[in-house]
């Protein structure tokens, strides 16, 4: 029996961050400990990326059989969304070269997977998200809807959020396979505080060998992984997230020492001071990630006032890690409340903020939509 | 300490009282086949018939093992009290599906197992099929609506053949195998009396009127199938059967290249396997004999089907 | 170019189903279409010289038919990704 004294949030991480460091520290783990880190891994999708590394260093057949079971489940999903992802990147990657050229980024997961880089291992990947100049975006749908991508269907009112406030067209997906392409023209919304030049970020990008799709630069990889973690979502459960920053640090830096050098300034160019100063903050005060002094203290310039930056302290880390599952947390569905608040904020200015939530409001009170039943076949697997 | 060191104990060991405060409290740890289950509930209602059903499973003792699933039922009150009760499916902290009423409980419970199973187990190539086993060689039953696979499972069971199970027929890929997870059957509306006069012997739980598929009852596995659930065996028979009312027996061989096409849409995670579903396929249906079975009386498939393993596969 | 290394076969009397590892679909194909695939993986070609081989062995020499099926059935496997033209 795990002692009772650790209170269950600090058992959470305490685990996490373990195996997220150092994943042979699984065979260390008691089976109680061992059980649990599984099921919170598989709740913020770090359950491939455990099994990968296990897998690797040869240590999933020292491990109890359940945990065998469920490691090697996770790597047959794992391979499958790999599978899946190359083809449908391989299909758009092909409409998308024909004359006239367009230039084509491949942004997050994707890069990681066309660039090799260390965070693409036991990744589950998802949807695929491409940025375009906003004058080649027309351009794309139409080439893709006319070779068998359509759009998702949407009320014309998400219809019309998507095209003119964010920065997405709505998703695409190919008539014969389940895989949503994104196609961004920046990569925060257009109506949102942050105001990065989408157009420098394309033509920074550099290419990749063997590929007709580009990529971010390194700093802008990583700089995109901060934005996307704290300006483009409610962070519920999303520690991957934050752990690919840190694995992008960690190999880019190891690399290149200089890497530290440019990064700040590069955060500055692009109007990503503030992301930059959170994401450093958390991934090392949660992560470990070996981030200098130096650059640490400049980042300050880009943090909020102190009382933001003390309320972001509590509430980061309980939306990040997951709530223990057999220990309910109120003070972790507050914080991730709060912090879903704040995702709708930083994304519309007031009045439409208001307007959208009238709007939703209006749509689930007043017209309820059935929702579809559960099924095992075709479920869309969030579960490794 | 291993599996081996110490002897296993069945639920029955605990005893009514404490199989109720386990499962009420810390959990009931229990062995499904291949997965180590642990079960919470507060739903006073089960307590009873889930004891009975699962009385003869391996009972695992103890927090510090790693389990493959945990599951637990929460009953979701509103008030006043004991007015709309309903009964919440938990797996990790998050429910899956809406609340259904309290009077459900056990089909949630069982819906929800395979629901955890299909989501998560994909080092097998899971069939949606029933599967039952006889002299080392599997039958397996592949499901689609009407075919009324469980029915003829549950009466195979009871005429001589081990339960794998009545939902899923797992495939071990490297090995083409089938793995036993034999877990209570649920009957449907009319094949729950149709049961119970084929085989009066055969022990069922509550009935459970208005779910979704009607009304359910749950057959208890063979003791002898529950004992033997670590015991794996080769695919001989793959039947794919159809009940329709009044129609003349029918069996005749598929085509394999048929059989190949109903089992790559009937599994759950074809797509997922990918090579490894196709090469496991390729080799079931090669191995095995294919057959199509048409029925209306149940005593006549049953003693075809009796007959398969008996002049091991020549249809007489 | 799909390569054969790319595809896994299965074979029941006339009738194929070929996986395609890349795309991760499974396909089932008659005999004609299975030859035609497998033909065509060999070495490229286009349809008039594929629908030249295949007639010489097939004996359908000079059948207009013949070659606007071959023609449908290249157009088919290349929309299902398992060739591409070069």
């Amino acid at each position: 029996m795990a002692s009772r004294p650790e209170r269950s949030s600090a058992l959470v991480r305490r685990l996490l961050t373990a195996v997220v460091r150092a994943p042979e520290a699984a065979t260390t783990l008691s089976a109680s400990e061992l059980d649990l880190a599984l099921r919170l891994a598989r709740r913020v999708r770090l359950l491939g990326r455990l099994a990968d590394r296990l897998n690797r260093a040869h240590l999933i057949d020292a491990l109890p059989d359940a945990a065998r079971e469920q490691l090697a489940s996770a790597l047959v999903v794992v391979h499958a969304r790999l599978r899946v992802t190359q083809w449908e990147l391989d299909r758009l990657a092909r409409v998308l070269r024909e004359p006239p050229q367009m230039r084509v980024v491949a942004l997050k997961g994707c890069a990681y997977l066309l660039a090799k880089l260390p965070n693409a291992a036991g990744r589950v990947f998802a949807d695929v998200d491409l940025l375009f100049h906003e004058r080649d975006l027309e351009e794309a749908e139409r080439r893709l809807v006319a070779r068998g991508w359509h759009g998702t269907k949407l009320e014309p009112y998400d219809q019309q959020y998507y095209r003119v406030w964010t920065h997405e067209l709505p998703p695409l997906v190919h008539a014969e396979r389940e895989v949503e392409a994104d196609l961004h023209h920046n990569i925060v919304p257009r109506t949102g505080r942050l105001k990065p030049p989408g157009a420098r970020l394309l033509e920074d990008a550099q290419p990749i060998a063997g590929e007709s799709l580009y990529r971010l630069g390194d700093r802008d990889l990583v700089l995109h992984a901060m934005t996307h973690l704290m300006f483009d979502s409610d962070m519920a459960d999303c520690l991957r997230d934050l752990v690919d920053i840190d694995d992008l640090l960690r190999h880019f830096t190891a690399a290149d020492p200089a890497f530290w050098a440019a990064l700040w300034a590069r955060a500055r160019e692009l109007d990503l001071a503030r992301p930059a100063f959170y994401g450093l903050r958390y991934a090392t005060s949660l992560l470990g990630t070996p981030v200098p002094d130096t650059v640490l203290r400049r980042s300050r310039e880009g943090a909020p006032p102190p009382p933001i930056v003390w309320l972001m302290d509590r509430l980061v880390p309980r939306a990040l890690f997951p709530v223990h599952p057999d220990a309910p947390s109120h003070a972790a569905t507050f914080a991730r409340f709060l912090l879903y608040l704040r995702s709708l904020w930083i994304r519309m200015p007031p009045l439409l903020l208001a307007r959208h939530l009238i709007y939703k409001f209006y749509v689930r009170r007043i017209r309820r939509v059935a929702r579809p039943p559960q099924s095992p076949r075709g479920a869309p697997g969030p579960k490794a | 300490m291993t599996a081996s060191d110490t002897p296993t104990r069945a639920v029955a060991d605990l005893g009514a009282v404490e199989f109720a405060a386990r499962l009420g409290g810390e959990g009931l740890g229990v062995r499904l086949g291949p997965f180590d289950a642990k079960l919470r509930s507060d739903v006073a209602e089960i307590v009873a018939p889930l004891y009975h059903l699962y009385r003869d499973y391996t009972l695992l003792d103890g927090d510090d093992r790693v389990f493959n699933l945990h599951l637990g039922l929460v009953t979701v009150r509103k008030w006043p009290r004991l007015a709309n009760a309903k009964v919440r499916l938990i797996v990790d902290g998050r429910a899956p599906h809406d609340d259904l009423p309290v009077g459900q409980a056990l089909a949630v419970l069982e819906w929800g197992l395979n629901l955890v199973i299909a989501l998560r187990a994909h080092s097998w190539l899971m069939l949606h099929s029933a599967a039952v086993e006889r002299d080392n060689g599997v039958l397996l039953l592949p499901a689609w609506p009407g075919s009324g696979k469980t029915t003829l499972c549950t009466a195979l069971v009871h005429r001589g053949w081990r339960l794998f199970s009545d939902e899923f027929g797992l495939i071990r890929p490297s090995s083409g195998e089938a793995f036993p997870i034999p877990r209570p059957m649920p009957l449907k509306n009319e094949s729950i009396d149709v049961i119970r006069a084929f085989a009066p012997d055969a022990e069922l739980g509550p009935t459970i009127p208005n779910t979704r598929k009607g009304t359910i009852a749950h057959v208890k596995p063979p003791t002898a199938s529950i004992r033997a659930a670590d015991r794996s065996a080769p695919v001989r028979w793959i039947v794919f059967p159809r009940w329709s009312a009044g129609a003349d027996l029918v069996f005749d061989e598929m085509a394999k290249i048929d059989a190949f096409m109903m089992l790559a849409t009937n599994a759950f995670n074809y797509e997922m396997l990918g090579e490894s579903a196709f090469t496991t396929v390729r080799g079931l249906v090669g191995n095995a004999q294919c057959f199509r079975l048409v029925y209306s009386d149940l005593d006549r498939a049953i003693e075809l089907l009796n007959g398969l393993a008996a002049h091991d596969g020549e249809p007489t | 170019m799909a390569s054969t290394d790319d595809l896994v076969w299965a074979e029941f009397g006339d009738d194929y189903v070929v996986y395609h590892k890349p795309s991760g679909k499974t396909h089932f194909l008659n005999s004609a279409t299975a030859l035609l695939l497998a033909h065509v993986l060999v070495q490229p070609k286009n349809a008039v010289e594929a629908a030249e081989e295949l007639a010489d062995r097939e004996e359908a020499v000079g059948n207009a038919d013949f070659f606007a099926a071959v023609a449908r059935a290249l157009a088919h496997l290349e929309h299902l990704g398992l060739v591409e033209r070069v």
